[in-house]
């Protein structure tokens, strides 16, 4: 299966990155407004970017860490919340656009489903861990760093086809 | 010459070229293997693979189990090709397979002289003396169908994984009429078909649906479901279900080579596969030009090719006489139609009329007794079934049967679907069915199209609803075509017993109506063994086309009904699927991930040879090091004591364990305490499986009151943050602890050697020179260094004076070269080894899931006391037994043998009792000799005990004797330097 010419996988440069866990969920009345608090929420920045994730029940990324989301994580910790974790270096993000975007992906999973009713999801795509989401005319990417060779190498495959 | 253009629906004009066995053919676009060569007059496709006979083409399907190809050339060949689905294209090259040297002159087929030596359990009793060996080469060598591939030139198999709310399988009247009674009620619908073209039986039979021509409601009912988005699958089918996931597999064109897997996680499935027709038994049923009656009817109507010049037709059900009226149409002389019913039963008048009038003799209540013919039909014998003694050959070119229908139900009795015989429908049809499934039309005995359609469209909206949509499908679509078949049991004509080894039920292995009896005489009544012992229904065709044919045979040699009888289990994949297609993605270097550490490039650009460990991947040793792992090994480990060298360890699994109750559950986890370590400290912990067995170790460095990082062995990581996670979900009853892998946020590396602390002072510069001359064993200091966060803990896993530098992956390239730069080369895990097994460290090979703290020499961890998890079962009995193992150090009895890992222990006077076994030895450079760790029953652990250490397979025996586990610097002097 070839994905058309204009499909393309970018390796994003990983900054810091932040994790955040709940102590227990459902969640408390600590998450405000602002926490994407259902699982699979996100909370996005004024230029659309992700900001932070509800990637798995009770656990959030925050792969841009800016100063309000910083702000919004610090004030659940302060209340007992949860725990923040620096993860510099876990996730390797990547973005993949165009037309055949979609059809990739669906070598591995159909992210369609994996995204129904939700922005984003915890996925193993070509056997790598990954959180997913979608953006403008593509998908959001982080991969566990250790696999995101693996990972470029099968999306390669399907795009050289 | 050639031959004037064939019209059908599927074939075009333009001519195609093609060679069979060396001759060129022409066909046209869109002709199938079979089709085109049918067209040329060709009636000999192959021959059997057991007794090398002649065969035709026997269907027009995939369950073809005779015209069976071989494409292409040795050694890339692709064999057992079914030539009824594969379409031909220009230039290709087929042959016939199970002959040699010719198909008309093939020296096995002498075999068949005896074919009353080899019927059911022939190779079982024969070949067992003076060995099977004696005639395995000679069997092997006329065994299997067609030639293996001894190369590839296959493309990638592609894969796709989609979701839908209703699944349709079969794109016949059944299929078609539930996909659109489900997309209008608006369900996201997927429709497989595995033809190239969708409508079934409607190719060919007349019939009028919704007031129009039947294949004129085909192609609107497909607009109608393009226009409501209803993806349609053709040349797709659906092979398999597995855990709610259905595995749809398409090859275009009938050849592997540009497969797809799709991988369909549907909310209901619509099971509308329709059925398959079937034979009758009778004498030498296996000629070129017998044909099923339907497959004739197909090549007629989809390639214009016809199957015979002059035909007889045998049937037991009243849908022959239109098909006989359809084919004479099509310029095929009907010879005779042979119907085994009597003459009340059969309830087609105006067909009947229609076929006298044309001359075709219409014989009730008789049978075909036998196919004439040397290489292929010339006639066929025919008699009153009242009579059979009063035989009659009529002339004939082919013999067209048709038995009636089994329902395709595989899918429907695949994960919790049952299946009942009905009598009606001489088959088995589906019954109870899981809340999800539906089965439709012909797979669930409807013969008639009106009830097909009926049943479908309302199988269609039923699992529309089911999966949540509430839209009107409209009313079910009224048809009007061949009448209910009438079908009355027969299946197999008389014979004397002698015939009864040509009256063929499963041809593509050879079985027939004297190999059941025989079975059946030999004791194996039960239909499951009876497909074991003759190979009923195996291979390619699965007992599609002759497995009800066999069970129905062995009912009447039982005398016993058939539908106590049953068939064989009906077992995936539906009709094969190559090896590649099965893989999918996952081939070559695809198989599985590699996990790779941020180093991994630099290791790969000097020289590293790289293992797999887990999915990590790991350097072995560096060759710049020597010309093996052993040589270099030792030069690395060599390196290490007498200066100093530094490895990769950021395969290490790390866990962050955060918030208040981090310690408390870290007690809970380990063996020892957590809450006791201080911050800036880390401890050498071990966690117990819940029945006291150690599940693995590693250092615990606390961070923060409330934050600790736990590291686990490569190998081990997942696996134990998904026991921790485990733990707390399942198990701890409060709630204030996270649990976070950070395996890959931090790089790790490992600095070693007496020079170790010099070096490293001098990468990292001033503001670390406090910190390193004060970090203690277990002390670690947390900093920065470039910029980017930085621990150093003082640790150690080779007996030297070592750290382990914890930094981000993003200075972790730049700190290796730093360190290398200093002066401190790298090593592999060759050299790791040595150090360890020559300080008696640990690794799986010991902590393999069968030793507990005891075994393993941890009494002192043990006395602690402490309450946690698998602690309950440390007391049992069995854990304190003289022949539990225990840990012991191994050395040559004459300090020179070696001994590998895996060789047996034992006491030089009783050989033939293990006591234990090597889990670990090196060649150790700084003691000159072989040295090992090993588990061995403590009756025999005490120090100086003589063993013999046996490995016949590689090294033969070694007397050892036990020593303590540390070999070297027992004081541990260089450690604490």
């Amino acid at each position: 299966m070839s994905a058309p010419a204009t499909c393309r996988l970018e390796r994003r440069s990983a900054g810091p990155l932040l994790e955040f866990a709940a102590f227990g969920f459902p969640l408390g009345g600590a998450f405000v407004v602002g926490w994407p608090a259902a699982p699979g929420a996100v909370r996005h920045e004024p230029d659309g970017r992700p900001a932070l994730l509800h990637f798995a029940p009770a656990r959030w990324l925050a792969p841009a860490a800016e100063a309000d989301v910083r702000a919004l994580i610090a004030a659940a910790i302060e209340a007992g919340a949860g725990v923040a974790v620096d993860v510099e270096g876990k996730w390797q993000p990547f973005e993949l656009h165009g037309d055949g975007a979609d059809r990739v992906l669906a070598a591995t999973l159909d992210v369609g489903a994996a995204l129904e009713g939700r922005e984003c999801a915890a996925v193993t795509l070509f056997d790598c861990p990954a959180v997913v989401t979608r953006l403008p005319g593509g998908y959001a990417i982080w991969i566990r760093a250790s696999y995101a060779q693996h990972f470029e190498a099968s999306v390669g495959r399907l795009l050289r086809g | 010459m050639s031959a004037p253009t064939r019209r059908g629906s599927r074939v075009r004009e333009e001519t195609v070229r093609f060679t069979f066995d060396g001759r060129e053919y022409l066909g046209q676009r869109g002709d199938t293997a079979a089709s085109a060569l049918l067209a040329a007059g060709v009636r000999r496709f192959g021959r059997s693979v057991k007794y090398r006979r002649l065969r035709g083409v026997l269907t027009a399907s995939a369950e073809e189990p005779n015209a069976l190809l071989t494409v292409g050339r040795t050694p890339a060949v692709i064999p057992n090709v079914v030539a009824p689905q594969l379409e031909i294209v220009e230039g290709l090259e087929l042959r016939s397979q199970n002959r040699w040297p010719s198909l008309d002159l093939d020296v096995a087929s002498l075999l068949q002289a005896g074919g009353g030596f080899f019927g059911a359990g022939f190779y079982y009793k024969t070949f067992i003396w003076p060995s099977w060996r004696t005639y395995e080469s000679m069997i092997r060598s006329l065994a299997g169908l067609g030639e293996a591939p001894r190369a590839s030139e296959l493309g990638e198999v592609a894969v796709e994984h989609l979701h839908c709310d209703v699944l349709v399988a079969g794109a016949g009247p059944a299929g078609l009429a539930a996909a659109r009674a489900a997309a209008r009620a608006g369900a996201r619908v997927v429709l497989c078909e595995r033809d190239p073209a969708c409508g079934g039986e409607l190719e060919f039979e007349t019939g009028r649906i919704d007031g129009r021509e039947a294949r004129d409601w085909v192609g609107s009912v497909l607009a109608e479901l393009k226009s409501l988005g209803v993806r349609v699958l053709t040349g797709t089918t659906l092979v398999a279900a597995s855990g709610g996931e259905m595995i749809a597999h398409a090859e275009p064109g009938g050849l592997p080579g540009r497969n797809t897997m799709h991988k369909i996680v549907p909310r209901t499935l619509v099971v509308a596969m329709g059925a398959v027709e079937r034979p009758i038994a009778f004498t030498a049923n296996d000629l070129p030009g017998v044909m099923l009656l339907g497959a004739a009817e197909r090549y007629l109507a989809c390639y214009g090719a016809r199957a015979a010049a002059s035909a007889v037709i045998f049937a037991n059900h009243d849908r022959a006489y239109p098909a006989a009226l359809r084919l004479a149409d099509g310029g095929i002389r009907i010879a005779a139609l042979v119907d085994t019913r009597a003459e009340p039963e059969i309830g087609v008048p105006a067909a009947r009329d229609a076929l006298r009038l044309a001359g075709v003799r219409c014989l009730a209540a008789h049978a075909v007794l036998a196919a004439h013919g040397g290489r292929q039909v010339s006639g066929a014998t025919i008699a009153p079934l009242a009579d059979p003694a009063r035989p009659m050959t009529i002339a004939c070119d082919a013999i067209l049967v048709s038995g009636g229908w089994s329902p395709a139900l595989h899918a429907g009795v695949q994960e919790g679907g049952q299946r009942e015989f009905d009598p009606l429908a001489g088959g088995f049809v589906a019954r109870a069915q899981p809340e999800w499934r539906f089965v439709a039309g012909a797979a669930n005995g409807a013969l008639e199209l009106g009830a097909v359609l009926v049943d479908a469209h309302a199988a269609g909206e039923r699992a529309a609803r089911r999966a949540g949509a509430s839209g009107s499908a409209g009313r079910a679509p009224a048809g009007e075509g061949d009448a209910a078949p009438g079908w009355r049991p027969f299946w197999r004509s008389p014979a004397p017993r002698a015939d009864e080894k040509r009256q063929f039920i499963d041809w593509q292995n050879d079985v027939t109506v004297a190999d059941i009896r025989q079975s059946l005489a030999e004791g194996f009544r039960d239909i499951e063994h009876l497909k074991r012992y003759t190979a009923l229904g195996f291979g390619g065709d699965q007992g599609r086309l002759g497995g009800l044919l066999g069970a129905a045979v062995l009912a009447e040699l039982r005398g016993e009904p058939l539908a106590e009888v049953g068939t064989s289990r009906l077992r995936p994949p539906f009709h094969p699927v190559t090896m590649r297609s099965l893989a999918g993605l996952r081939a070559g270097a695809a198989l599985r991930p590699a996990r790779c550490t941020p180093l991994h490039a630099w290791h790969e650009s000097h020289g590293a040879v790289l293992e797999s460990m887990g999915l990590w991947m790991r350097p072995r040793y560096y060759r710049a090091n020597g010309v093996d792992s052993f040589a270099a090994g030792i030069a690395e480990a060599r390196r290490v004591r007498e200066s100093g060298g530094i490895a990769d360890g950021s395969t290490l699994g790390k866990i962050e364990v955060a918030g208040p109750e981090a310690a408390a559950f870290l007690d809970a986890m380990y063996l020892t305490r957590a809450s006791t370590i201080k911050p800036g400290r880390a401890k050498y912990m071990v966690n117990l499986r819940e029945d006291g067995l150690v599940l693995d170790d590693g250092l615990v460095l606390r961070v923060a009151d409330d934050r600790f990082i736990a590291t686990t062995s490569s190998g081990h990581g997942l696996h134990m943050l998904s026991h921790f996670e485990h733990y707390r979900d399942a198990e701890w009853g409060g709630r204030g602890v996270t649990l976070t892998d950070v395996t890959e946020a931090w790089a790790a590396i490992v600095v070693a050697g007496p020079r170790s602390r010099d070096a490293l002072g001098a990468v990292l510069g001033a503001p670390w020179q406090v910190p390193l001359a004060a970090l203690r064993h277990m002390d670690f200091a947390r900093g920065s260094y470039a910029g980017h966060d930085l621990t150093v803990l003082r640790a150690s896993f080779s007996g030297e004076l070592a750290f382990e530098l914890h930094c981000r992956p993003a200075i972790a390239l730049a700190l290796w070269e730093a360190l290398i730069a200093a002066g401190l080369p790298p090593y592999g895990l060759e050299a790791l080894d040595i150090l360890r097994v020559e300080k008696g460290y640990l690794t799986t090979a010991e902590i393999n899931g069968q030793t507990t703290p005891y075994d393993l020499g941890m009494e002192s961890l043990v006395k602690l006391g402490n309450p946690c998890v698998g602690r309950e079962l440390l007391g049992r009995e069995a854990f304190h037994e003289p022949s539990r193992p225990r840990l012991v150090g191994l050395r040559a009895a004459d300090g020179r043998g070696r001994f590998l890992a895996g060789a047996q222990l034992v006491v030089p006077d009783a050989p033939s009792r293990p006591l234990g076994h090597v889990t670990s030895t090196v060649y150790s450079p700084a003691l000159g000799e072989w040295i090992g760790l090993a588990l061995v029953a403590r009756s025999h652990a005490a120090d100086g005990t003589p063993l013999l250490a046996r490995d016949p397979v590689r090294d033969g025996d070694v007397t050892v004797r036990v020593v303590p586990t540390v070999h070297f610097d027992p004081s541990a002097e260089r450690m604490k330097a």
